[in-house]
């Protein structure tokens, strides 16, 4: 389609909401330029309110810090620059530890645009704008310098990835595509964690936190100086989770625990020339359900419906001249697994309405570890430049899927930047990556039917044995991926900067590509920044999307119903197959935004997007489907409300709304909250007392399934909490979450979860010594 | 076709000597110079004799013309901050004027910081005579290992850095804390040149 078009499309499809949000971003535009509302202070000698606020920020850095601050900011270098051309949030510790997160995803819940959803305990889920599904994140997660979104799933764990917050520096959320210069799946944004220099976590810092369910979370970081130049620190961390509820009151099994270490050595060899080696391991013992209760069919041939065999069997228990009786000989035998049903559960397709419930818990299982270096100098002509080297081995086995892989991956790069003139300033890199796999298979007991035999419904054989839920194709197993990206920052004059860039890529999943993006800001005065940007990003299909083969259930075909059993019953197995067509996601995406600081402690940011998805992968939701994931295309726009503002030294208030529509081939998508809306108080009682508070607000969200699609009802979430700092490097605090009710439920997988958990009202008890 | 542009202008460019930045860039590193300054005076200590008489404000005094906000930014950032000297709130004064007259009349009751602008005729020696109590700053690695001023800004590699004279860890009054002078990946510390 044609920029033009696109655009049309843009202005004249979008509805009502849209509208209003253009209204509003209008209405604050024009009164910004009021000089009651955004007063201008053009003198030389004066501070714009943007610097007066970069100043605060500035003084809290210390020698270290503040010797890398960069005079001339650079896109996607220094993401908390003013001038900007994108949507930024920066999370930092005291973020997470004064409203009693007990990790870095739950801080996400304060960001506009993002929605994090707890599923069971040791699970929150992290979207953003919009179409990230369930299991698929669309943006780019980047953790101490590795890229962590993981090529099977196309997603990343947060919990095993995460760091002690003692050691976080920051954690940046760019909203928006940035593609040129963060490469491949940077589609709906990019979270970038941040880990501390060494030398500046010397010391001991502990963190314990102790929920009243029995969670229990604690960490120990201890720093050290090798010498005058060199800095280590080494750490621990152990949590323990507590089992929780689903939704109809039984135990939810989701205990478990997740033990992490990891260490990182800093070596200045010049003032300008700097080396790291970090590393950790992660190792994480769970249990996860599959839900087995819509996975047996009914067929009376090849081409009649099918229908759950829990229908069959009520059937056969009618009297004969009942129109809806079936003879009970035409049955399957049931094995020990099926005829022992845990209950029965809500099947609203049925006429009993209810159908006997099955699921099987095993061990999920994560193994993993990494290390990481990186190289970093300025040369006498003002290149900066860092050399990055990562590998990775990571260990998970879905025991409820009967699905492990084992993945060895590499990572190098190269990145640079350097002034040209007076008014540029180019970045370059390159990257590759290196991805070995060796995944295995195993068929579950539960579709071990004996000696009946199970047929392949595909070429009408009979299959040694019953296939494993989740197969791989084994031909796909080694991917190599190369890219390069350029990028101009300009000032084409003090008011307006102007950034342009590409990437390139070569990868053995989607073949070459290129994703170009321009942005350009506007300062008129002191207190306002304007942005509009254009991208075109990529997202590669996950490995599971493309090359795994899902047999989600099998059906019971009675004697005579196939050429292939005249005298006896079998079982039939319909694979649905990965997409090996599936093609990368490619995302035309346009956003605007505006930026107004009327004085140092007041910011308000307004951005507004539209994407456009051509080949969006989603996941295919029935059963008549030919392929367990289908591209289509896919529109997704809405915009964020973001406020900062500091009432007093003594009084914060941050807040945001964020409204985001979906459409796959023109249908209204629910996967994602519509409306979701944060305000956070941080109220300092005295110098060693502070209250929090937290409000959240998430819109309706439908969670598709076969056979019970749940709604997961608006909610709204009250926390409230009491810092006491009994000295300067100590915080001791009590923190209630949830507060408005007992529980409520936030998401669950579909298809794989028997029904979602409860998020319960919970107290904590922190305990955090800084460095 | 955008590729081979850009890597032209970077063949190109990669020979050129960078010049002078723009205005926001020259108001950022005034930003980051000032922000040094604060830090450094919260890292300094004076004796008893270098401070001022009661009822006085110790003084940051600030010498020659600017327009990068250098000097509004101390104030804000002196203000915000509430630094302090001798356990008294520091006042700031800014003389653009180039009659030496009423400067050294200024100096010579006493001050604490004193920071020579580029354009100010004065030299470190001169000022340190007339007010032997101050920390000296100025632009320019030679400001201090050849003019002996006490800390020097200097801009390079995109970046601010401290160049620091030997002399502001070693003598008793004005004095450096020796934690700064650990953090040699960050700060320069060059020796008090011989004359």
């Amino acid at each position: 389609m044609h920029l033009p078009v696109k655009s049309m499309n843009f202005l004249f499809c979008i509805k009502l909401p849209l509208y209003i949000f253009f209204l509003f971003f209008a209405f604050f535009a024009a009164g910004s330029f009021n000089p009651l509302f955004g007063k201008d202070e053009e003198g030389t000698d004066k501070l714009s309110p943007f610097e007066k606020a970069e100043l605060k920020k500035l003084v809290s850095l210390d020698f270290r810090n503040l010797s890398k601050v960069s005079i001339q900011g650079v896109l996607g270098y220094d993401q908390e620059y003013w001038r900007n051309p994108a949507s930024v949030h920066v999370i930092h510790p005291d973020d997470i530890t004064l409203f009693g997160y007990a990790n870095t995803v739950e801080a996400l819940r304060g960001v506009p645009g993002m929605h994090v959803s707890r599923g069971l305990s040791y699970d929150n889920f992290a979207s953003m704008r919009n179409f990230s599904g369930f299991s698929t994140q669309k943006f780019l997660g980047k953790i101490g310098g590795r890229e962590v979104t993981q090529l099977m799933l196309g997603s990343a764990n947060y919990s095993v990835d995460d760091y002690p917050i003692a050691v976080i520096d920051r954690i940046e959320v760019v909203r928006g595509p940035g593609a040129s210069i963060w490469g491949t799946n940077a589609v709906n944004g990019v979270i970038n964690l941040v880990t501390k220099h060494s030398g500046d976590t010397q010391g001991d810092s502990v963190r314990l936190l102790a929920q009243d369910d029995g969670t229990f979370m604690g960490d120990y970081v201890h720093g050290g100086q090798v010498s005058e130049d060199s800095f280590y620190r080494v750490w621990i961390r152990d949590q323990e989770y507590a089992e929780g509820s689903l939704d109809s009151g039984r135990a939810a099994r989701d205990d478990g625990y997740l033990r992490k270490f990891g260490f990182r050595y800093d070596k200045e060899w010049a003032s300008d020339l700097n080396f790291y080696v970090a590393g950790g391991g992660a190792t994480r013992r769970l249990e996860h359900v599959l839900d087995f209760t819509n996975r047996l069919f009914y067929s009376e041939n090849l081409t009649s419906a099918l229908v759950p065999l829990d229908y069959a069997r009520q059937g056969s228990l009618l009297p004969p001249i009942h129109p809806l009786y079936l003879d009970p000989s035409k049955l399957p035998p049931a094995t020990s697994f099926w005829s022992a049903p845990d209950g029965t559960i809500s099947y609203p397709a049925l006429l009993s309405g209810e159908i006997s419930r099955f699921q099987r818990y095993d061990e999920m299982t994560n193994d993993t570890g990494h290390i990481v270096s990186k190289l970093d100098g300025i040369t006498e002509s003002d290149l900066e430049w860092s050399l990055t080297s990562a590998f990775e081995k990571t260990d998970i086995n879905m025991g409820h899927l009967g699905f492990e892989w084992e993945q060895n991956q590499l990572d190098l790069a190269f990145d640079a930047n350097r002034p040209i003139g007076d008014s540029h300033r180019f970045s370059f890199g390159l990257g590759y990556r290196r991805t070995d796999l060796d995944v295995q298979s195993t068929p579950l007991e539960p579709f071990d039917f004996g000696l009946t035999p199970t047929v392949d419904l595909e070429t009408l054989t009979l299959l040694p044995s019953s296939p494993a839920i989740l197969e791989y194709d084994q031909d796909f197993t080694q991917f190599n991926r190369l890219t390069a990206y350029v990028q101009d920052s300009i000032n084409l004059t003090e008011e307006m900067v102007l950034s342009i860039g590409t990437k390139f890529e070569e990868n053995d999943l989607t073949g070459s590509g290129v994703q170009p993006g321009i942005r350009g800001s506007w300062n008129p005065n002191g207190s306002n920044v304007f942005w509009l940007g254009y991208s075109k990003a990529h997202r590669q299909p996950s490995l599971r999307e493309r090359y795994t083969v899902l047999n989600p259930g099998r059906i019971w075909y009675p004697a005579g119903a196939t050429p292939l059993n005249p005298t006896f019953g079998v079982w039939a197995n319909k694979p649905f197959a990965g997409g090996e067509s599936l093609d990368r996601e490619e995302i035309d995406s346009y956003e605007i935004g505006w930026r107004n600081r009327p004085n140092e402690n007041f910011l308000l940011e307004l951005s507004s997007y539209y994407y456009d998805s051509k080949d969006a992968v989603l996941a295919a939701t029935s059963l008549t489907s030919v392929n367990a994931y289908e591209a289509k295309d896919a529109k997704s726009y809405g915009g964020e409300l973001s406020i900062d503002w500091e009432v007093s030294q003594f009084w914060r208030i941050r807040g945001g709304y964020s409204l985001a529509r979906g459409e796959v081939e023109g249908e209204r998508k629910f996967d994602f909250p519509e409306q979701t809306a944060s305000l956070r108080s941080l109220f300092k009682y005295s110098d060693n007392l502070s209250f929090t508070q937290s409000l959240f607000y998430a819109d309706e969200t439908q969670i598709p399934s076969d056979y019970n699609p749940i709604t997961i009802p608006p909610h709204l979430r009250l926390d409230l909490g009491l810092v006491w700092r009994p000295r300067q490097d100590w915080e001791i605090g009590l923190f209630g979450r949830d507060l408005l009710e007992p529980y409520h439920l936030e998401t669950m997988y579909p298809g794989v979860d028997v029904e979602p958990a409860r998020v319960e009202r919970t107290f904590l008890l922190t305990l955090y010594k800084k460095f | 076709m955008i590729l081979w542009a850009f890597v032209f202008t970077l063949g190109m460019s990669m020979n050129f000597k960078v010049e002078a930045s723009t205005i926001e860039q020259q108001r950022r590193e005034a930003r980051v110079q000032a922000t040094y300054l604060t830090h450094l005076v919260n890292f300094t200590t004076w004796s008893e004799e270098h401070l001022p008489d009661t009822g006085e404000s110790p003084t940051i005094l600030v010498l020659g013309q600017e327009k990068n906000g250098f000097v509004a930014s101390l104030e804000y950032l002196i203000s915000q901050s509430k630094v302090e000297v001798g356990g008294k709130p520091v006042q700031i004064v800014h003389l653009e004027s180039k009659d030496q007259k009423p400067i050294r009349s200024i100096l010579s009751k006493g001050c604490q910081v004193v920071f020579v602008m580029r354009k100010s005729v004065f030299r470190p020696e001169e000022i340190r005579d007339l007010c032997p109590s101050a920390v000296v700053f100025g632009f320019g690695r030679q400001f201090v290992t050849a003019k002996a001023g006490d800390v020097a800004f200097v801009s390079a590699r995109n970046r601010v850095k401290l160049i620091l004279s030997d002399q502001y860890f070693r003598r008793t009054s004005p004095k450096l804390s020796s934690k700064i002078a650990n953090l040699k990946s960050v700060v320069e510390i060059v020796r008090k040149p011989k004359n």
